[in-house]
């Protein structure tokens, strides 16, 4: 009788691990799916932000939304209810023109011509996607307020000191920077081949 | 045997957990947005409804409403979230004169940009749009422009840029356009 009472414990025990056993590896299926799920998700996400780089300016030109697949989709959300390009072209800068990362303690000078847009804006902006407070209410540089030199291009220095001429101001705290060039109204020539444009250089000239 | 059946089944859970954040990424993005307007624009004016109703914003600073989210400082925006499930609505847009760039732009819930008008497009400096659901009958409307909506919810929004933010004329100028423009359900 012990012993049958025994062996059914036993039995009881073994069907018990093989139990936990299952849902320990269902699990760790789940943990290594969700993980995967995760990489190939950000992998896609990133891959969808930027996909022409022209110096130290990205930018993503999605295709048609109307023909887009799942893919071209994110592309378009990512931009957040952003303009198409034929109507906007979305150019970021995390890095100078010599791909060092740029940094609010630093002085920095972009220099160009107009891209061929309608009109275009600079605008700086902090590691959390911010426009930088300060006393001037200075955001951005434009086509319109630039002061330009005698052949018509432009200098626009970023600095925490004031600068002269064309100057916007960076933020105080060590947060990331960002530099975003809207050109509205793009031309057909920038639309079609923005690598082939020129575009305004980012200079570092000094940091603290 | 064995393992290579779990690590199927892995590969199986990882694929669709990926497609289905894909597929619905762009949908939680715009509920995201269309949230933060029915919410944060509607207290901000004391809506009872925050749908079918034109926000106007003003210019952006560092802090408040348009200062994250690497908004624009040189845009006015006028934003509504729209439902067309019950009834359509009229947009009706006024283009300030001599503006720099202006443009009305309708997405629906999947954050499909799926109409575009800017101010060299339009055939006149005021006009009205009908914002309907697929399959409502356009024949009722004869002078205005249709423009049918894939899903019955999405998102309305019309920029104006300022070209120089300290020009108090131009500013005032554009901002008393842009509070012309606004939206309305057609009966």
């Amino acid at each position: 009788m012990l012993l049958t009472s025994q062996r059914r414990h036993a039995c009881r025990e073994r069907r018990l691990m093989s139990i936990i056993k299952t849902i320990g590896k269902i699990l760790l299926c789940l943990v290594l799916a969700i993980v995967l799920a995760s990489l190939a998700t950000w992998y896609s996400f990133s891959s969808a932000r930027s996909n022409i780089v022209i110096g130290p300016w990205n930018t993503t030109i999605r295709a048609d939304t109307q023909t887009g697949g799942i893919y071209n989709r994110l592309r378009t959300a990512d931009l957040g209810g952003a303009l198409r390009p034929s109507e906007a072209l979305y150019f970021t800068a995390n890095t100078d023109s010599d791909g060092e990362r740029l940094s609010h303690s630093c002085t920095y000078r972009i220099e160009g011509r107009d891209p061929d847009s309608r009109w275009w804006s600079i605008t700086p902006y902090t590691g959390y996607g911010s426009l930088i407070a300060n006393p001037h209410h200075l955001y951005s540089v434009s086509k319109t307020t630039v002061d330009r030199k005698s052949d018509g291009s432009w200098t626009v220095r970023l600095s925490r000191q004031e600068q002269p001429e064309n100057w916007l101001p960076l933020a105080t705290d060590d947060s990331a920077l960002t530099i975003i060039l809207r050109c509205y109204g793009p031309s057909s020539a920038l639309l079609d081949n923005p690598a082939a444009t020129r575009f305004p250089q980012i200079i570092l000239e000094d940091c603290q | 045997m064995k393992l290579l059946r779990w690590l199927l089944l892995t590969c199986l859970l990882a694929i669709g957990l990926h497609l289905a954040f894909i597929w619905y990424f762009p949908a939680l993005m715009t509920k995201f947005i269309i949230n933060e307007i029915t919410s944060t624009l509607a207290k901000s004016e004391s809506m009872p409804s925050s749908w079918n109703y034109l926000f106007h914003n003003s210019l952006s600073e560092a802090t408040g409403l348009g200062s994250s989210g690497f908004g624009s400082p040189d845009i006015i925006y006028s934003l509504a979230a729209y439902d067309v499930s019950k009834e359509s609505v009229r947009i009706h847009c006024v283009i300030p004169k001599e503006i720099t760039y202006w443009s009305v732009s309708l997405y629906d819930m999947n954050a499909q940009n799926f109409f575009v008008e800017n101010d060299l497009t339009a055939h006149s400096s005021e006009f009205d749009l009908i914002l309907a659901a697929q399959g409502v009958d356009q024949k009722s409307y004869t002078s205005e422009r249709v423009i049918p909506s894939s899903t019955n919810k999405g998102m309305i929004f019309i920029r104006a840029v300022i070209s120089d933010r300290n020009n108090k004329d131009e500013l005032e100028r554009i901002t008393d356009a842009q509070k012309k423009s606004f939206i309305e359900p057609v009966l």
